[in-house]
This record gives structure tokens, sequence and C-alpha cells, in this order.
């Protein structure tokens, strides 16, 4: 890493510790669920470690404990994670340009909030002549420094899980502190209309759609979300709600 | 340590749908150029995500399995809007906490 390069990581780095209590309060409650599931000591910690993806993995413990065939469950992760094919299509018009291992890394990491801020940040993609140009990789050190803090902040907190969920009693009802501790990161986006517009629908959708087989429900309501937020937008283009 | 196959090859079948998920059409490279209008939607992809995560959290019992168990009585309901408005006047996070859970707390007892 050059000192440039090493500047901009550990802004990325600073910029999500600012989201430390959320992640941290989602890993530990992910962690508690994997601890109270069927699963060994020893396979959380790995689902923990590898796996880095939270709804699924929340969603594959009932599955596990009914003993469901592997191939199933499988499919089940993959519809879960429809979300990040979608934002894998934001990452691509950034990144495309890089060694293949380097993009598979980097798709692997980039959790929800990473994306989230790295798009808030970058709303514009670079033309195809700019990412040629861009040898210094700037935007991909400020995402790898974002990545590494979400990485090490949630397997702190779901480790700690793991490790001491029979010391926490339910009655905290800390899975709701969770639910709160996301509220402050949403609310600060809702500053344009469109922007609510598309957030009240995907809120509505999900909800009433709550039913659907393999969280499907997110899927839908980021689709519909999409649509209200289109027909709302009245901001000139580019600008990230 | 008891070793069981079946759990091992999930957790690796989960890891890799986890990278091949995340990497979807990044893996493609500069073979697939995605369309401007395209990303003009993906926009609001993120935030609807995190939204369509939140939301059933705090309008939905935790068991449910659909929205006919949506009812007023739930504390999370209650505790989620306090949350939101003590936000929005407060901008801090440890207030937000606070104030979220002393009402769902409250309403835990009380509904």
């Amino acid at each position: 890493m050059t000192p440039e390069q090493k500047t901009v990581f550990i802004d990325g780095a600073r910029e999500m510790s600012r989201s430390c209590v959320t992640i941290l309060t989602w890993g530990l409650v992910t962690g508690i669920a994997m601890a109270k599931s069927t699963l060994t000591l020893y396979e959380a910690l790995a689902m923990s470690l590898f796996v880095y993806a939270g709804v699924s993995q929340l969603a594959a413990l009932p599955l596990i404990a009914a003993g469901l065939p592997v191939w199933m469950i499988l499919v089940t992760s993959f519809m879960v994670n429809l979300r990040f094919v979608i934002f894998s299509l934001g990452l691509q018009a950034h990144f495309a340009y890089l060694p293949t291992w380097r993009r598979v890394l980097l798709g692997y990491c980039t959790a929800d909030f990473s994306y989230l801020f790295f798009m808030r940040r970058y709303s514009t993609p670079p033309s195809a002549a700019e990412q040629r140009a861009n040898t210094k990789h700037l935007q991909m050190y400020w995402l790898m420094g974002m990545q590494t803090t979400n990485w090490v902040l949630w397997q702190i907190g779901s480790i700690t899980g793991i490790l001491f969920a029979n010391q926490i009693p339910n009655s905290w009802g800390l899975e709701f502190a969770g639910a709160i501790a996301l509220v402050a990161i949403i609310v600060p986006m809702l500053d344009r209309s469109s922007a609510r517009w598309a957030a009240v629908t995907a809120g509505a959708v999900a909800v009433m759609t709550y039913g659907m087989p393999f969280r499907l429900n997110i899927v839908l309501a980021i689709i519909t979300a999409i649509v209200v937020g289109m027909k709302t937008d009245k901001s000139p283009k580019g600008l990230i709600p | 340590m008891e070793f069981n196959t079946n759990i091992f090859l999930l957790i690796l079948g989960m890891s890799l749908v986890t990278a091949w998920t995340r990497s979807f059409f990044l893996i493609l490279g500069e073979r697939v150029k995605v369309a401007a209008w395209v990303l003009e939607a993906i926009r609001f992809a993120p935030l609807a995500a995190m939204i369509a995560i939140l939301a059933p959290e705090i309008f939905l019992p935790a068991s449910a399995s659909s929205v006919s168990e949506f009812n007023l009585r739930l504390p999370n309901i209650w505790g989620g809007i306090a949350a939101i408005i003590a936000f929005y006047l407060t901008k801090k996070m440890l207030s937000t906490l606070v104030i979220g859970m002393a009402v769902f707390t409250a309403a835990r007892f009380w509904l």
C-alpha cells in the first residue's frame, strides 16, 4: 500500500466504525441465535467466520434443525442473498477492470453496509477509460477499509454471542436493540422525498409479503421501491438517495 | 469433537453462495456493460434492502410467519416509532437506543 492508499483505507475504516453499535448488536444477535441452534460450538464459529452473511445464516438455522438436505438449504441461501446479486451490478460498474481474484474477493467482502456507504460516496461510476487510467485504486482501498472494519466488528459481536449466549437472558430484548440501531443508519438517508417514498414503499411491501418463501419479500420490496423512487425522483440524475 | 460431514459441506457451500451472490455480475468483469438506466434504478436498492430487513422486525412479532400476525399490542411497534422520533430529534445513536428500548420495555409491561 502506498501512503496515499493507506490514508484512503484508514478513512474507509473510520467511516464504517461510525456504525459500530449497529454492527456489533446485529452480530451479537446472530451469534446468540447460532449458539442456541443445533450447531456445535465449532460449527457455529466456522459459520460465522466463513459464511459471513447474517440474514442467510439466520434463515438456515431452522432448516438445519429440521434436517433438510444440504442442497435445499443452499438454494435458500442463494434466494435470501438475491439482494447482493442486484448490488453486484453497482460494484461491476466501478470495479470491472480489476483481476478476477480481486473482483471475487471484493464482492465476497461487500456486505450491506459497505455497499450502502460506498454507493453513497461514489454515486457515479467511472468510464472505461477512467477505470484503466486509475492505477492508484483509491476507491478500492476505501471500500477495503470499510470491509475490514465491518468484518472485524461483525466477528467480535457474533463470536461474543456464540460464546456467551447462555449468560445473556432472553428478556433483554436484544433483537429489538439491533432493529433500533438500524434505525439510526436509515433515518439520515431519508433526506429527499423520493427516498422517503421509496422507504415507505419498501417497508410496507416487506411487511405485507413477509409470508413469502425464501425471504423474497426483500427482493419484492427492492423492486417496488425502485419503481416508486424513480417515479417520485425530481432531482438531477446521478445522485444517491 | 464430533465431525459432521453434512454441516461441513453446508458451511463450505454457504460460504461459496455468499461469494457467488455478492460478486454475481462483478465476476463477469469487462465482458458486460451495465446500462446507465439500470445503475440509475438500483440507487434505491441498498436503502430498500435495509428497510425490508428492518420493517418486519418492528411491525411483526419475532415468531411471525405472515402479515396476518400484525397487531397494535406489539411492543416493537411503539419502541420502533419512539426510536425513529428520538433519532429525528437528537441525531444520536445512544439516545435513540435508550429511548427506543425504554418505550419497548414499558410497552411490554403495559400492553
